[in-house]
C-alpha cells in the first residue's frame, strides 16, 4: 500500500482512471435511470392512460364523437412527470402521444425515447407511439456518479498491484536469501526501479556474498555514480577481508598501480597488495623506469656471460636505501645484475599478481615482452603505463634523481 | 518469461479489479434506478360548469351518450338563473350506453341521464322507484345512403357493395337495425363485404373517402355532423328513438319547466329536428 507522496506519473494515472470511470458511471447511471423511467411510465400508461382511451371490450370509449381536443388533453397530462429512486439523477420527464384516431401532434420537446403499446381494437390492432424525454439533475447526477468514481480510483488504487516479471524475479531472490515477504515486497520494487547496470552489479555481489545484508547491497548499488569493472568487483569480493563497500570502491577505481611507502605494499586498482621484500623493490624500479620513460620503460635482459654492473649498482642503492635484504645488495654488488635475477623476480611477481587478481586482472600490472632487434636479447618492461603509475617521493628514500613529476 | 505464470499473478489482480468495477456498477445501478410515480390524468369524458362542487346535493349530475352539444347543455343550465339558485353546479359526462350501471340507478349518482328504454328496464325493472321519464327524444328516420346508385334491399345490389357498420353491436343505428333488416330481407352478406368502424367519425371518413359504398345514416335536413349531401337513399325506419332522458325522484319540481326548455332546444340542434313541444312557461 503506497503510502508516500504520489509522482507526477501516478497522480496523472490516477486523473486519467478517475476520468475513464467517470464516463463510464455517467453513461452508465443515465442508461439505468431513463431505462427504467420508460419501462415504468410504459406500465403506467398501460394500466392507467390507455384503458381511458379504449375501453376493455376494443371500443373507442367516445365512439359517437370525433374529440380533436381529447389528444391535446392529454399531452397537457403527460407534460410534466416525476420520477424517484435513492438517487433522483432525472429532475423531471415528459411524455407526448404522437398520433390519436388519426389525428397526429408533433412534440414540443426532443425525444430521448419512444414507447410503443398496442391495444386490439375493434378495427383492428392500433399502436399508440409515446415519445418520452428525460431531463438530469445535473449537480446530482454529476455529482454523485464523479464521486462514485473517485472512490473506485481510490479502491482500485489500494489494491495491492502485480509485480512485473522483473520484480517478481527479485522478489524470489530476496525471499532466496531470507528475507519477509513483507520486507521483499518494496525492496523488489526498488531494485527494478534501478538502472540495469546497478542491477547487474547488484546482482553479481549477491551472487558473490550470499551472507550480505540485501538491503545494505542494495543501498550500495543504488549510490553508485560509476559503473564498477565486473572483473574487479568479482575478484575483489572474492576476498574475505575485503568489506561490501570497499569491494565497491575498488571495482569503481580507475586502473593505477600506487606504491606505499614503508610497507612492501602495492595497491593495484584500489587493492592493496602486500608483496615480499625482493620482488617488490625490483618491481619497483621497473616502475620508476617506466615512469620516467627511460628508453619507454624497456630493459634489455643483460647478456648471460656478462652481468650489468651499472644497473646493479643503481638498483643496489635503491634497496640499501629503502631496506632490502642484504644477500641480494650483495649479489648486485659483487656480481652485477643478472638476467636470471630480473626474470626471477619477475617470475615471482607475477606468481604473486595472479593468485591475488587472476591472470586477466594481472596481465595489465605485469611485464610485457620484446625481442631487441639490435643485440638479440629480450628485453621487458612494465605493461602499466606511465600515467597510471604513482611513486610518491617518500617511497623513494635517498635515491638522488633529477626531480620528476611522479603521477 | 513463462506466460503462464505471468497470467497467474495478473490473474488475483484482474480479479480484485473487476471485483471493484462490478460494486461500483452495482452500487451505482441500485441508486440510479427510478420509479414512476402513478399519472395524474383528468377526466376526458365530462364537463363541469358554475360554482365549485360544495355540497353534493348541490350538484345537478348529467349523464348522456355523446359528446355532441353536452358542454352546450350544461352551460345553458348554468346560465339559467333559477336553475342554479337550485344547483349551482352542473356537471355532464358522456360515456357509451353500457356505463349505465342497476349501481347508478339504486345509488341514484345521476340527476339526469340518457338512455334507451330499454335499456334502462333491462338493467333495473324497478328504475320507477328512482327515476321517472322526463323527457322523450324526437324520433327519427334512418336511412341507407350512397353517392353510387340507388340502394335495393335485395341480396344482389348488396352482394357487390361495401358497407360500412359501427362495430359497437349495441349501436341500433349503425349496427342493429342495418343488420336486422337485412337479415329479415332473407340477405345474407359475406363478413368480407362488411367493414367495421369505431367511431361515426371514421364511418363517415371512409364514406367520403369511397371505400365503403353504403352507409346507415339518420336523416337529416342539414347538420354538422354529416358533412355530405348522399345522392341515394333508402329507408330503413322512420321510428327510430335516440332514447329517452330520465330524471331522479329527489329533483325538485321547481326546476322541471327550465329543464324541458333547456332539453327542447338540445334536441333541436342534435336530432335537427324541429320540435313541436312548446315551452312551458
Amino acid at each position: 500500500m503506497k503510502l508516500t507522496r504520489p509522482t507526477a506519473a501516478e497522480a496523472f494515472r490516477a486523473a486519467a482512471i478517475w476520468a475513464l470511470l467517470s464516463g463510464l458511471l455517467l453513461w452508465f447511471s443515465w442508461h439505468t435511470a431513463t431505462t427504467s423511467a420508460r419501462s415504468g411510465f410504459s406500465s403506467l400508461l398501460d394500466q392507467q392512460l390507455l384503458p381511458a382511451i379504449i375501453a376493455d371490450g376494443g371500443y373507442r370509449i367516445a365512439q359517437y364523437d370525433q374529440d380533436e381536443s381529447l389528444l391535446t388533453r392529454i399531452n397537457h397530462d403527460l407534460q410534466h412527470l416525476s420520477v424517484s429512486g435513492v438517487l433522483p439523477v432525472i429532475s423531471s420527464c415528459s411524455l407526448h402521444l404522437s398520433n390519436l384516431h388519426g389525428q397526429e401532434q408533433q412534440p414540443a420537446f426532443t425525444p430521448d425515447q419512444r414507447i410503443s403499446l398496442t391495444r386490439n381494437t375493434s378495427e383492428g390492432a392500433q399502436d399508440f407511439l409515446f415519445y418520452l424525454r428525460c431531463d438530469p439533475d445535473y449537480p446530482l447526477w454529476i455529482g454523485s456518479q464523479l464521486t462514485l468514481a473517485a472512490l473506485a480510483t481510490l479502491l482500485l488504487s489500494l489494491l495491492p498491484a502485480p509485480l512485473s516479471s522483473l520484480q517478481r524475479h527479485w522478489y524470489r531472490l530476496l525471499q532466496s536469501r531470507g528475507m519477509t515477504a513483507a520486507q521483499a515486497r518494496p525492496l523488489a520494487g526498488r531494485i527494478a526501479a534501478l538502472p540495469a547496470p546497478a542491477r547487474h552489479t547488484l546482482a553479481l555481489i549477491l551472487q558473490q556474498r550470499p551472507q550480505a545484508d540485501s538491503a545494505e547491497a542494495v543501498r550500495l548499488s543504488a549510490a553508485l555514480s560509476r559503473q564498477p569493472d565486473p572483473a574487479w568487483l568479482q575478484q575483489a569480493l572474492a576476498r574475505n577481508d575485503c568489506s561490501l563497500a570497499t569491494a565497491l570502491d575498488i571495482a569503481c577505481a580507475a586502473d593505477s598501480l600506487s606504491f606505499i611507502p614503508g610497507q612492501q605494499t602495492v595497491v593495484i586498482h584500489g587493492l592493496p597488495l602486500q608483496l615480499p621484500q625482493t620482488p617488490y623493490l625490483y618491481y619497483l624500479w621497473y616502475a620508476l623506469r617506466r615512469s620516467r620513460g627511460e628508453n619507454d620503460g624497456w630493459f634489455i635482459n643483460p647478456p648471460t656471460n656478462r652481468p650489468d654492473r651499472d644497473t646493479g649498482a643503481e638498483i643496489s642503492q635503491l634497496m640499501a636505501a629503502l631496506g632490502g635484504h642484504g644477500k641480494a645488495i650483495n649479489d648486485l654488488n659483487s656480481a652485477g645484475l643478472k638476467a636470471k635475477t630480473l626474470d626471477q623476480n619477475r617470475s615471482k611477481l607475477k606468481d604473486e599478481l595472479t593468485s591475488a587478481l587472476g591472470d586477466e586482472l594481472a596481465r595489465h600490472y605485469l611485464f610485457e615482452t620484446e625481442r631487441d632487434m639490435t643485440s638479440g636479447r629480450t628485453r621487458y618492461r612494465l605493461a602499466t603505463p606511465a600515467a597510471q603509475i604513482n611513486i610518491p617521493a617518500e617511497s623513494l628514500g635517498a635515491i638522488p634523481n633529477e626531480s620528476e613529476k611522479h603521477h | 518469461m513463462n506466460l503462464t505464470s505471468e497470467l497467474r499473478s495478473l490473474l488475483p489482480y484482474s480479479l480484485m479489479v473487476a471485483a471493484v468495477l462490478a460494486a461500483v456498477l452495482t452500487v451505482s445501478y441500485l441508486s440510479t434506478r427510478q420509479s414512476s410515480r402513478p399519472l395524474q390524468l383528468s377526466d376526458y369524458y365530462s364537463y363541469r360548469c358554475g360554482a365549485e362542487p360544495s355540497l353534493p346535493d348541490r350538484e345537478f349530475r348529467i349523464l348522456t351518450v355523446a359528446r355532441t352539444e353536452a358542454r352546450a347543455l350544461a352551460d345553458s343550465l348554468c346560465s339559467n338563473p333559477a336553475f342554479s339558485a337550485v344547483y349551482p353546479t352542473v356537471s355532464i359526462r358522456w360515456q357509451r350506453r353500457d356505463y349505465l350501471t342497476l349501481d347508478h340507478i339504486q345509488e341514484q349518482s345521476f340527476e339526469l341521464f340518457f338512455n334507451r328504454q330499454h335499456v334502462v328496464s333491462g338493467i333495473a325493472p324497478n328504475y320507477t322507484l328512482f327515476y321517472s321519464l322526463f323527457h322523450d327524444s324526437p324520433h327519427y328516420t334512418l336511412e341507407w345512403i350512397s353517392d353510387d346508385d340507388q340502394p335495393q334491399l335485395s341480396d344482389d345490389y348488396f352482394r357487390h357493395r361495401t358497407l360500412g357498420l359501427l362495430s359497437d353491436p349495441k349501436s341500433q343505428s349503425y349496427h342493429i337495425m342495418p343488420l336486422d333488416t337485412l337479415n329479415a330481407a332473407g340477405i345474407q352478406l359475406p363478413e368480407s363485404r362488411i367493414i367495421y368502424f369505431s367511431d361515426t367519425y371514421s364511418l363517415y371518413q371512409a364514406f367520403s373517402s369511397g371505400r365503403v359504398d353504403v352507409i346507415p345514416v339518420p336523416r337529416v335536413s342539414s347538420s354538422a355532423q354529416i358533412p355530405f349531401r348522399a345522392a341515394y337513399r333508402l329507408l330503413i325506419s322512420d321510428d327510430m328513438s335516440p332514447g329517452s332522458w330520465y330524471l331522479s325522484q329527489r329533483v325538485s319540481a321547481a326546476v322541471h319547466c327550465d329543464l324541458q326548455n333547456v332539453l327542447n332546444r338540445y334536441g333541436e340542434k342534435v336530432f335537427d329536428h324541429e320540435t313541436d313541444q312548446t315551452d312551458c312557461r
